[in-house]
This record gives structure tokens, sequence and C-alpha cells, in this order.
């Protein structure tokens, strides 16, 4: 099937459903909420950020490797008591969601977002550009059983600190 | 002398003189001015010193290149039809033009975009379009020479898979460039077993390059900054290090952790009382397997002037610094493995690298910290460093004791030889 081959609508509420996932997870930390981040996931996910070259060339490796939800609260717990970082807001972006597929239980899910991150000094700059492919449960609840964040803004400016 | 109290910058014009007599003081302007900063790339960058440029698993087959840089040059690492490799300015040497521009890249010959003119794996100009002319017009004079226009070709070595180059041919040999008591620490992780590229990072850091070094020659943060390491636990207050030191030029350094031994009764005790603030949810990014024949768990060496060979556990890691000016640098991580590895390891390899690059647990304080020194010493380049703790001199303290920053005033020791100062 090539890019342009258009698959059978969604479901309309099904979308709505993985805009709002969308959404409410980048208000959540842009927000600074980010004790609530660790519950957009289920306990056994899987949330990797990586490289677009690293990735192309069959590398996993990535500035984050988390293999669960307590590995998340691990994140947490060290960006609000032990990382020493400057100060910074962050606001995502995000450009198109959509669902790849499903089946009713689950669903393969993308986006495209850029991230900006705001210092002290009043500037904003961009933090990076990336797609993520995402395996999402649909259960009362919509989480991520997989967010994998591929991003081209390969020469990270600083540190990256906050999830993406 | 000090009288005590910071004193204030002058002003633009800073003279480049070195403060007192010895590498307990350094002045703010070395990482700022740019004309120390021009210094540095003609006498460390392309003088006789020895950079890294890859490891040979980067370009397996013939024709295979990687682009990198040695100071602001870009170079082809290329892997040459009787399997050597050689390192290449990436310029041609007609109009000064980039000739490769994929980061990874596979070719019978290198040729520039711009007027074909190309180059065998060596470098040398194989053939130049028009050479004769057009129908009788034009051409180049019949004593263009292309045996005198090849791509510039750099020295190189290779050690057990990592391969240095050199802009200048007077620089020694890399094994003496180093010294035995480096090379000893160097090739634990360049055993000679067959590399694995695990993958790539890549930052972009506000300071100076020389500031990234020091952190890494600095033991005296280390539980201090990283507040991760004390207040998770995996810092063991019974942990033995030493620091050792190139100690013909000071330019090179290795700080070793040992592993806690469990019948080592003073250390049992003191961990007993010892309580992390917090405990790790999921703790398999540092859960190691013993995978060296020694007690080091963690060890951190810098070659100068730009690379950092690190094994922290199971995760092994180079660190480059390709400066970007005298106020910027790029860092550069490759993560490594072997060829042996299961696919049990990988893994391992993967969690523990969550503890470096732009979101390492560890690694994220000094990124910030190395952008909180470059604001900070770049107005001020009349003030000076202050190095004193451990004493004022550049030899490593003969208990070898990791309290010291004698090897942050080893390297000024020989920066200020290298540059004249």
């Amino acid at each position: 099937m090539t890019a342009l081959t258009a698959k059978r609508p969604v479901a309309a509420d099904l979308k709505a459903r993985i805009d709002d996932l969308y959404a409410r997870y980048a208000e959540t930390i842009c927000d600074g909420n980010i004790e609530a981040w660790p519950d957009f996931f289920t306990d056994d996910c899987l949330y990797h950020v990586k490289p677009r070259s690293n990735n192309d060339r069959g590398m996993m490796l990535g500035p984050i490797f988390s293999e669960s939800k307590g590995a998340l609260v691990d994140r947490v717990v060290a960006i609000r008591n032990s990382m020493v970082f400057a100060p910074r807001a962050m606001c995502y972006v995000i450009g198109t969601t959509r669902v790849v597929e499903t089946d009713g239980d689950t669903a393969r899910t993308r986006s495209m977002f850029s991230a900006y991150h705001t210092l002290d000094d009043g500037d904003s700059h961009l933090l990076m550009v990336a797609r993520t492919f995402d395996h999402v449960e649909l259960g009362e609840e919509v989480r991520f059983m997989e967010r994998v964040v591929i991003f081209d803004t390969e020469r990270v400016p600083g540190a990256l600190i906050y999830p993406v | 002398m000090d009288d005590g109290h910071a004193v204030l910058a002058t002003t633009a014009e800073t003279p480049l003189i070195w403060p007192g007599d010895d590498a307990s003081r350094v002045p703010l302007w070395v990482y700022s001015d740019k004309a120390n900063y021009q210094r540095e790339l003609d006498r460390i960058f392309y003088g006789p010193h020895w950079h890294y440029i890859g490891v040979d698993v980067e370009v397996p087959e013939i024709g295979d290149y990687k682009r990198t840089t040695i100071g602001e040059r870009s170079v082809l690492m290329v892997r040459d039809s009787d399997n050597s490799i050689n390192a290449l300015l990436n310029s041609c040497a007609h109009r000064g033009t980039e000739v490769c521009q994929k980061t990874f890249g596979s070719s019978e010959a290198l040729i520039c975009p711009y007027h074909q003119w190309t180059y065998d794996l060596k470098g040398n100009l194989q053939g130049v379009p028009f050479r004769n002319g057009v129908k009788g017009q034009g051409g180049f004079p019949d004593d263009f020479d292309p045996a005198q226009h090849g791509l510039k070709r750099l020295k190189t070595e290779t050690v057990n898979g990592a391969v240095f180059a050199t802009f200048d041919d007077s620089a020694p040999t890399f094994a003496d460039y180093i010294g035995p008591v480096m090379m000893k620490y160097m090739t634990r992780v360049f055993s000679g077993k067959k590399l694995r590229i695990i993958g790539y990072q890549r930052q972009k850091l506000r300071g100076n390059w020389k500031l990234y070094m020091e952190n890494i020659k600095d033991p005296y943060h280390a539980t201090l900054l990283h507040v991760f390491l004390v207040s998770f636990g995996i810092y063991r207050i019974d942990q033995i290090g030493v620091t050792e030191q190139d100690e013909r030029t000071g330019a090179h350094c290795v700080f070793a952790s040992m592993r806690n031994k469990r019948d080592d009764a003073d250390g049992a005790e003191e961990m007993q009382s010892y309580k992390p603030d917090y405990e790790l949810q999921d703790p398999r990014m540092v859960i190691p397997v013993p995978e060296f024949p020694d007690d080091i768990s963690i060890m951190i060496q810098t070659l100068f002037p730009g690379l950092i060979v690190q094994q922290q556990t199971n995760s092994l890691q180079l660190r480059y610094i390709i400066p970007l000016g005298p106020d910027e640098f790029e860092l550069a991580w490759t993560y490594l493995g072997y060829d042996e590895d299961d696919e049990e390891m990988i893994l391992r390899r993967l969690r523990h690298a969550n503890l470096t690059g732009p979101s390492g647990y560890v690694s994220v304080d000094d990124s910030e910290v190395m952008e909180f020194s470059g604001a900070g010493v770049r107005p001020n380049p009349g003030n000076a460093a202050v190095l004193e703790l451990d004493g004022r001199s550049p030899k490593p303290p003969p208990e070898k004791h990791m309290v010291t920053e004698a090897a942050i005033r080893g390297f000024y020791h020989h920066y200020r030889n290298v540059m004249g100062y």
C-alpha cells in the first residue's frame, strides 16, 4: 500500500479519543504536572526516545529507554529531586495525529510534534521536531502501551530534561 | 595575587598573559578569547596531537566512509581497497568544496559534486573533466600534475579498532603520545575483541570545549553535583577509586572505581547505616554483570585534547568533543558493544545508557553545568579559576586518591606548554 492509499476512515469517536489523549499528554507536561505523566502509560509500557539516524540504521540507542511505568516514575522522582538544570517551560505543538490501525482493543497511532523550551531569559528555542509511533490500549482510559519518539533534531540543544 | 575577593573583569582587550607560574590558576580568557581559540585550532587541533576519528567497524567494506570533524575541519574516514583506513580532508583540492555530504556513505571513488574532480580511496586525484579541453579549446596546462592535487591525507593509527588521526606528520606514535599507563586502560575497552556500534547521541552545549574535559577530570564534583548517585543509593560510600595520569605530560588521565568487596568489614558496616532517599522502581538500568577481568566498575579516561573513553558498568561510551568556536561545542557520543554480545547484553547496554547522554540521570547535570560555566566565564575574561584542592601541583597524589584537582592542573600544565603561555 502506498502512502497515498487511504484506508477506510476510522470511526470518528476513536479518532476523537486519540486526539484527546495526545492533547492531554502534552498539556500535562507543559502545565508542569509531570507527576501525572506516568499515568498515561500501562504498567509494562515501553517509552523510548531515539534519534532518527540511529533508528534508520537499526540501532535502538536513544536518550531515554524505559521498559515499565515504574521507570517513568523513577524519572519523575529524579527530575524533581536529583537532576540539576536551569528552570524552563515546555511547549509542545502537536501537528497531525492518526489512527493507523485498530483491532478494537488497541490501536496503532502516529503523531508529529515540535517542542520548544523557554528558559528564564524569556527566549524560546526549538528543542526538537519529532514523529511518534505509538500503541494504545483502548480501555476505560486510553493509555500508551508503547510510545516511541523518533526525533530529527539530533544535535540536542543542551539537555533533554522533561519527557516528550 | 588574590586578595580574597573576586577581581572585576578587565575590558575587551585582555592581554593573553597567564597569571602565576603554575596551573593552580586558569585565566578565564582561555574560555572565550577568539585569538586564543584560533591558536588552539592551529596548535592543538591541527598540530602534533592525535584525534579520534572513528571505529573500524563503522566502515566495514571497501569504499565505506564516515564523515567526522577534527577541530572545525570535516574529515573522511575511508576504508581503502587494501582494507587499511585512511583519513582525508573533506575539501576538494580544486576549489575547497566538501566532497562528501553524507555522514555515512560508500563509493568506489570520491567525486566532488561541483566539477567532478575524482579521487581514489587514498585521496589521489584520478581525473578532472575537460583536462584536454573541448574541441581544442580550454584544457589544463601541459604541466598540470594530478599528483600535486590530491585530498590532504592525514597520518592515521589504529589501536584494536579505534582509529586516530593527526594533521601534523611530526606527531609522535600514538603509543608514545598517550604513554603506557593510558594505553593499559584504553585497551581494557579496546581489548582486541571485535566491536559493535550500539548507537550515537549528540548534544550542542554553550560553553568552551575545555570546560567539558575539565569536568571529566574533576572528581571533586562527582558526589556534590550528581545528587542522583547519592540519593538513589548508587554511590557506595566505601567505594575505592584511583586516579592515574600520564605523568610525562599531565595531558591524559584515568579515574577508576573498584567494585565493592562484600567481605570488606568497614565498608559493610557503613553500607548498613547508609539509607538512600529513594529506591528505583525499575533498577534494571543499574544492575551490572561482570564483563572485565578486573574489579573496575567505572573507568573514565580523558585523552588530550578531546576524547573520553568510559566504561560505566556495562555501558561503554566514547565522548568526542568538537569545538564550535570559543563559546560552543558539540558533544558526540558513540556507544560501543562487542560483536559477541547476545541480545541480553545489548539490552543491558541500552538500559545502562539511561545514565548518560542528553537525558542521562547523571549526564544532564554536567550538560547544564557546562552552560552555567559558559555563561559565567564569558563576561569575565580578566578573572581566574582557582584550582587548589589537594595542593597546586599538576602531579597526581602519590596515594592515587580522588580528592584532588590535580588532573585539571595536569591538563593546564600541558596546555600552557602547547600554547606557549
